[in-house]
Parts: structure tokens; sequence; C-alpha cells
């Protein structure tokens, strides 16, 4: 009984923080509007649009896009998995 | 998520070069710690290997939420990998992501520092708040809450201490900004949080000994 009360407590915590984080981040969102990570940092700064950089970014699959060059970003990733294989192979888990 | 996205010579030579030689001090420490005696852990090192692959894969994802935001992963990193071989891979990410174009090479020390407060932030409360909530998922998500939460103030306090050239805004007004993309990026947090404690959960069930959960 104990140990259920606790994992509620525990739940309940995460749940309020959960609430105030994005009542929060609306509330950002709201207040700054819809912005990329880079324009978000620039407006911030009060980096001009002119003295940034303009990255071409293509519009990726439902708007998730890979920042960076994505040939560069999978030739990492196979990189990173092929060494993964290695390290558990040699190391196990 | 905090990172900071600012382009090389946004901040002063002096700036990038103090940032730099903070996170290899804390490189350095982490490779001391990591050749002493009795902290040769394999299969931690294995881990490493994984949650690195991983966290640089949804790294790079631009999420299509509040604008564009991407995850990190670096609670995760502190929980699973401890801060000592977090350390290096939030180097090792970082330095990947600045060598495929996300981020300024210049402030990859900067970046280090942030991410770095975030595991071990991560890794304290996670370990901290264990006879409080042994709920794994619970607890994992708590600890991503808190890390990212000081990851942001971390990457707040550095643009702040160095400042950002060539802008006219006074440093309240920066500040100002600042705070909205801290409530913005602590939004994210809770999409981090659930995987987070998801896979905690998940990892507890099937490898406890991985988390050091074997001995309540």
């Amino acid at each position: 009984m104990k140990d259920v009360l606790q994992e509620k407590k525990g739940l309940i915590i995460f749940c309020l923080i959960a609430l105030i984080v994005l009542i929060s981040a609306f509330a950002a969102y709201a207040a700054t509007g819809p912005m990329g990570i880079e324009e978000r940092f620039n407006a911030a700064a009060g980096i001009t649009p002119g003295e940034a950089e303009e990255e071409e970014e293509d519009g990726g699959l439902a708007g998730f896009a890979v920042e960076g060059n994505m040939m560069l970003y999978m030739l990492v990733l196979a990189v990173l998995a092929a060494l993964c294989i290695a390290a558990y192979r040699h190391y196990h888990l | 998520m905090a990172h900071i996205h600012l382009e090389d010579g946004s901040f002063t030579l002096v700036w990038v070069l103090i940032w730099w030689i903070i996170a290899l001090a804390c490189i350095g420490a982490a490779l001391w710690f990591l050749r002493s005696p009795g902290r040769n852990n394999q299969k931690l090192i294995t881990i490493a290997a994984f949650i690195t692959a991983a966290a640089f894969a949804v790294f790079q994802i631009n999420i299509p939420l509040f604008g564009g935001v991407h995850l990190n992963l670096t609670p995760l990193i502190g929980i699973l990998a401890g801060p000592v071989l977090g350390t290096l891979v939030v180097l090792v990410i970082n330095i990947l992501s600045a060598a495929i174009g996300h981020g300024g090479w210049g402030l990859v020390g900067a970046n280090v520092l942030v991410n770095l407060s975030e595991v071990i932030v991560a890794y304290i409360i996670f370990r901290g708040i264990r006879r409080l909530i042994p709920d794994l998922f619970s607890r994992a998500g708590i600890a991503t809450f808190a890390g990212l939460f000081c990851g942001n103030l971390m990457m707040v306090a550095i643009i702040l201490i160095s400042g950002i050239q060539g802008v006219t805004q006074s440093s309240s007004q920066i500040l100002a900004g600042l705070t909205l993309i801290m409530a913005v990026n602590m939004g994210v947090a809770v999409i981090e949080a659930l995987i987070t404690g998801l896979v905690v959960r998940y990892i507890g069930k099937i490898r406890p000994d991985i988390l050091g959960e074997n001995h309540p």
C-alpha cells in the first residue's frame, strides 16, 4: 500500500511539473510567435536577419527536418551504428 | 533541450576560449576518473556507445513543435552512462553536430558545458530521490525536468556573461528574450521527460542491473 502511494506521489509531482511547464511554454510561444530555433535565438539576441547566415533547410518529412548536412548526418550515424556493434561484440552488455 | 544556437562569431574569441578551456578541464577530469583503478566498467562503455548514437540521431532532428525544436536526451545520458562517461558522450555529440553543420565550432565548448550540466543534474536527481520516489518512470521524468531546467539556466548564464558581439540590445533585453526561449525549450522537456521515463522504466524491467537498481 505504501509503495502504491509512493508511486502515485511520483506521478502526481511529474504531472504537476509537466502542466506548469506546458502552460509556460504555450504562453512563451504565444509571445514569440511561430519561429525556428535559430530565428528565435537571433530575435532574443537582437541579431537582425541580415546579419545571421541564412541556412538552407528543406521542409523535411511532415515538418521533421535534419539540421545540418543530411548526407553527413547519415554517414556519421552509420559510423556510430558500426561502432555500437563493435562495442557490443567486444565488451558485451 | 538547451543548446546555444548562435553562429560562430557571436561570442568574442576570449569567451570562446574561456568556455573551451573550462569544458576541456571537465573532460580532463572525466578522463582522469575513468583511468583511476576500479572505474573500468566495460558494460558502461557499450551503454555509452549506444546512447551516443541515439542522442546524436535525435539531436539533429528538428521537431515541428513550438516553431521548431530538437531533443537532446542528455538526462538519459546522465542516468544511463553517469556523469563521468556522460562528459565524453556530450563532447562527442557536440563535435559531431558541429561537423555536420548544426551549431558553430566556437560554441562547442559552451554547449558541452550546457549539456554537461543537464547530465550531472539529471544523474544527481535520479539517484538522490530514489527513496522518495521509487517509481522509475516518475523519477526519470522529474530528473529530466530538473536537468533540462538547469541546462537552460546554464545556457542563459553563458550568453549573458559572454555578451553577443555587434548587437545593440541591453543585457536585460537579451535576458527577456532568452527567458522566452527557455520557457519554449521547457515545453519540449515534457516530451523528453516522457521518452526518458519510458526508456528508463523499460530498462528497469528487463535489465535493472544497468540502472543499479538491483538492491532497493
